[in-house]
């Protein structure tokens, strides 16, 4: 469901790793301890009390897939750099920008299960933030969807929009909701100003936040039924929330409370939590 | 890394969507498709946009789609179903509804006969031949889109894009 040997393979190639490959031991800062714990959680480095070692088995390189070589940019030019000294990133340069294009793939097949086995045809469906999980096509072609996609930066969809011209479009017959015709569009916004993309479009009938801090309740304002989703797996999850960081994007919040109501699916390795019966009738 | 567009075109029930979906890893039973859908694939350093166009019935693709088909694409797969012969005259169809446009929407042409299983369970095995040269097929691929290794799926690609 997930290319996690990509993801590990992809951090696994990066300078940084050589380098600590090359050191016997580290004993690092307060502040280098989420990078070396999240290296050790890979399989990359060992933890003994404070101090980090090579690991005696680490992952065996293997070929480097589009999405590793993906991964490696990002890690060695977006995350390391805001984990060692919290520096985000002012402007995606096209390098970067195809990297991040590339690192939604990894979400590809759970997005293709999601859209077809929870949900059903039809509506208008908001995406409350593109990346990481890159839903987009997959909701109108697999569940029958018009959609608007918000993200707050605009460059980061550049590539999914120009992706997106590739699909032929045709007018909606009138009283033929699922015609061979799709809608969708773009919105540069903030996912705290949700609200005004319901005031563009109308009322959703689905909201779909992929490891976003989109504001639940504001969503469950704007949409019939809120699909929340996030991965189980800490790589993966520590990952998209270092580059959400990094990239200056609204991170996951303290969702607990507003999950608490929802019900919950698993998709391989990511809990589905749908919030039903919220926003307009 | 080069872009390469791949579009796959056929009467609904040919198994176009089951076919995108292996070559995704996924072994679902998909929905039927009812408006198009595109899906990014890598093959070593080629990416490749995947575009899944609804089938339904010939005439109504080829209405819906004449009319809106607007780009080009590397490569178009014309996929049918090994069993039944409607599916492959429908490629014809399909074929002709395109170039009335005056255009040829696509660098190269690919048919693909779907349901190899089936066809052999069944005894019949619709030959394509006829209909690829009418379309100017540069080759005709026999495959189960259900039941093949995904490198038999992969060739059609991996020899064309």
């Amino acid at each position: 469901m997930i290319p996690r040997d990509d993801i590990v393979a992809g951090i696994a190639n990066t300078p940084l790793v050589a380098l600590l490959s090359e050191l016997e031991e580290v004993k690092p800062s307060h502040k280098l301890r989420h990078l070396l714990d999240f290296l050790t959680d890979i399989g990359l480095l060992q933890r003994k009390g404070d101090k980090y070692k090579k690991a005696q088995h680490p992952p065996r390189p293997y070929d480097v897939s589009p999405l590793a070589e993906a991964v490696s940019d990002l890690f060695q030019q977006v995350a390391f750099p805001y984990l060692v000294s919290g520096r985000r990133v002012a402007t995606l340069a096209t390098e970067l920008q195809r990297a991040l294009y590339t690192y939604t793939t990894a979400f590809q097949n759970m997005r293709v299960v999601v859209a077809q086995e929870l949900m059903r045809y039809g509506g208008l469906t908001l995406v409350a933030g593109w990346f990481p999980c890159g839903f987009s096509s997959e909701l109108m072609s697999i569940a029958g969807r018009d959609v608007v996609i918000v993200e707050e930066r605009e460059e980061l969809v550049a590539l999914e929009m120009d992706r997106l011209s590739l699909i032929p479009l045709a007018p909606e017959p009138l009283g033929q909701e699922l015609a061979a015709a799709s809608f969708y569009a773009f919105e540069n916004l903030p996912l705290n100003e949700i609200k005004a993309a319901a005031e563009k479009y109308g009322k959703f009938n689905l909201a779909v936040a992929c490891h976003r801090g989109a504001d639940l309740n504001a969503l469950r304002e704007v949409a019939e039924e809120v699909f929340y989703i996030k991965p189980r797996d800490s790589v993966v999850s520590f990952l998209n929330a270092t580059l959400l960081d990094a990239l200056g994007l609204t991170r996951p919040l303290d969702e607990e409370k507003a999950l608490k109501k929802a019900e919950k699916e698993e998709v391989g390795p990511f809990d589905v939590y749908i919030l039903r019966g919220a926003g307009p009738a | 890394m080069r872009r390469h567009s791949v579009a796959v075109m056929g009467v609904g029930g040919v198994g176009k969507t089951t076919y995108v979906f292996r070559l995704l890893g996924l072994s679902l039973k998909p929905r039927t498709t009812l408006r198009p859908g595109i899906y990014r694939l890598y093959l070593r350093d080629k990416e490749v946009d995947f575009i899944d166009v609804p089938g339904q019935v010939a005439t109504e693709v080829a209405r819906n789609f004449a009319k809106a088909w607007t780009f080009y694409v590397d490569l178009m797969i014309y996929m049918y179903d090994l069993t039944d012969q409607s599916s492959l005259y429908a490629i014809a169809e399909l074929h002709s509804a395109l170039l009335d446009r005056g255009i040829t929407p696509y660098r190269r042409v690919v048919l693909i006969g779907n349901k190899r299983d089936l066809a052999e369970e069944l005894g019949l095995f619709v030959e394509g031949d006829e209909i690829a040269n009418a379309v100017g097929a540069a080759k005709i691929y026999y495959m189960s889109a259900l039941k093949d290794n995904v490198e038999v799926l992969y060739k059609p690609l991996e020899e064309n894009v």
